[in-house]
């Protein structure tokens, strides 16, 4: 027992002033320091906190209710201050993440690449992308800026974290939106050229019909007998038939004019006409529908050759040439010489074969047909622009037509 | 005393320390990155930090006899020491934690008071 105004008794109580003295001060001091910026007053009932509003107060509030997430984290990476909106991110309440390693909330293998960016952090402002990983496991992409704060914080660092998963799912449907647009424009490219096909196909269907008549018609009228009619129109209908198949595997782009007329006077070279027709000329890639006229007119001129020129006699034969006249226009030329025939005479009446060789070239060409009856021989020559003769597509090019009057 | 100022049975102690804040003020998140650094320099190890936000808890004031905010107390080596400020003095903290006697820092002068619990 101490008695109060004993001499013990006093000494403990002088003691006691004095720390309540140096506590007094103390307080004193930091408030005059501005170190403090809270109170707790004794309100009878209880205790309650009054905030001091410093000028700070504002950007408090902001950073507070702000939607990006904000951190301050402390030299060795733990948490310092954090505001709501991170502490939402993370799925875990404000005051467990105080004092809390940010780095226990990054995916394990971004962990040292959030520590390099601290680091850099420190001397200049830093961004990032990270994941951050919850408790439940879940992971959030997030954009994070790093800055060194003031000197007295002791290498303290802050930063501003943004939710990248709306962005990232919008760059997806973004992603997902361009790719169906490209599948748009491939299926509307798909069905352009499906249409173009079609279009292509009816209109080489119905010139083909229309040669096909034209044929029959002319033939039927201008041939003798019925069978001398048949065979010629077979014969007429087998030189186009050629003709398309060459062009047919050649995907109906164009062919090349050797391989044409070879095609043409195939029929015409068995036996003892082997040798006698000659086929000299450089390649030229034709058009589609040159390649017809060409088919057809050749097709005339050697079936004259056999009734009545050079190939009805055992001697006689026919020189097929053709070359570029190196003119301004570049004009295509090319030659059929009979040679070596029974003396020629100018027929009597022209027959359709005739009018097809005279004009079946012109209307797809401007050429110019010409028929020379020399008696020594047949010869006809064709003239067109060059540019008219040789094919690059099967598209702009003007309609095919076989008109003989 | 060792070089740093300690004695050996302080250099052996684990500080229990509890720091009064309220939410998160300015001083309050400085006083706490101040102290947690303060710590790792000069207590590693054997340390430990209970937070106690009076916004939350204001009840808990009263025991430790808070007033400003925010206020460190030393609960543990006894006697009960209080800081009050964010403890931006290093020195001033380590005098008043009694890491460091305050005549090897401060030249005698006492810059922050302790009271016998």
């Amino acid at each position: 027992l101490i008695y109060p105004f004993s001499s013990r008794g006093l000494k403990m109580r002088s003691e006691d002033l004095a720390v309540r003295l140096e506590e007094a001060e103390a307080t004193l001091r930091a408030i005059r320091e501005a170190a403090v910026d809270a109170f707790v007053i004794d309100e009878g009932e209880g205790s309650r906190v009054y905030m001091l509003e410093g000028a700070d107060r504002p950007y408090s509030i902001l950073i507070e209710q702000m939607q990006q997430g904000a951190a301050v984290l402390g030299a060795d990476g733990s948490i310092s201050y954090c505001n709501t909106s991170l502490a939402e991110l993370l799925g875990v309440p404000v005051e467990k993440l105080i004092g809390a390693p940010l780095h226990g909330y990054i995916a394990a293998d971004q962990r040292a690449y959030f520590q390099a960016l601290l680091r850099a952090g420190r001397t200049r402002k830093g961004q990032g992308e990270i994941r951050f990983e919850r408790g439940n496991g879940t992971r959030v992409p997030v954009r994070v800026t790093v800055s060194a704060m003031e000197r007295d914080r002791g290498g303290a660092v802050g930063l501003t974290i943004t939710d990248l998963t709306t962005e990232r799912h919008y760059a997806e449907l973004l992603a997902v939106n361009q790719a169906l647009r490209a599948s748009e424009a491939r299926l509307k490219a798909e069905e352009e050229h499906q249409n173009f096909l079609i279009g292509e196909l009816t209109h080489r269907v119905k010139n083909t019909l229309a040669v096909v008549h034209s044929m029959a018609h002319h033939t039927m009228r201008n041939t003798g007998t019925f069978a001398e009619a048949v065979a010629a129109f077979e014969a007429r209908l087998f030189a186009l038939s050629s003709a398309h198949d060459l062009l047919i595997s050649r995907s109906w782009r164009g062919a090349e004019i050797q391989a044409l007329v070879a095609a043409v006077i195939s029929p015409f070279r068995g036996g003892s006409s082997k040798s006698r027709i000659s086929i000299c000329g450089e390649e030229i890639w034709i058009q589609p529908n040159v390649a017809i006229a060409f088919s057809m007119i050749l097709h005339e001129l050697a079936t004259n050759a056999v009734k009545y020129g050079s190939l009805s006699s055992e001697t006689g034969r026919v020189e097929i040439s053709w070359e570029v006249a190196q003119d301004n226009q570049q004009t295509f030329q090319l030659r059929w010489a009979e040679i070596g025939g029974p003396p020629v005479e100018m027929p009597r009446r022209k027959g359709f074969g005739s009018r097809l060789i005279e004009q079946g070239i012109a209307p797809n060409t401007s050429g110019d047909v010409r028929l020379l009856f020399a008696r020594e021989g047949l010869v006809c020559t064709i003239d067109a622009p060059l540019d008219a003769i040789r094919g690059g597509t099967c598209q702009d090019r003007p309609p095919e037509t076989l008109s003989v009057r | 005393v060792n070089e740093t100022g300690e004695t050996i049975e302080q250099k052996t102690e684990t500080w229990a320390l509890r720091l009064y804040v309220a939410g998160q003020t300015t001083r309050s998140v400085a006083a706490f990155a101040n102290l947690k650094k303060i710590c790792d320099e000069h207590l590693p190890g054997r340390y430990s930090i209970e937070v106690i936000d009076l916004l939350v808890h204001p009840q808990l004031a009263a025991g430790d006899q808070i007033v400003a905010i925010p206020t460190l107390v030393r609960k543990l080596p006894e006697p009960l020491r209080k800081i009050v400020g964010d403890l931006r003095d290093t020195e001033r903290t380590l005098v008043g934690l009694q890491v460091r006697p305050a005549s090897l820092t401060l030249g005698g002068e006492k810059a922050v008071h302790g009271t016998d619990a």
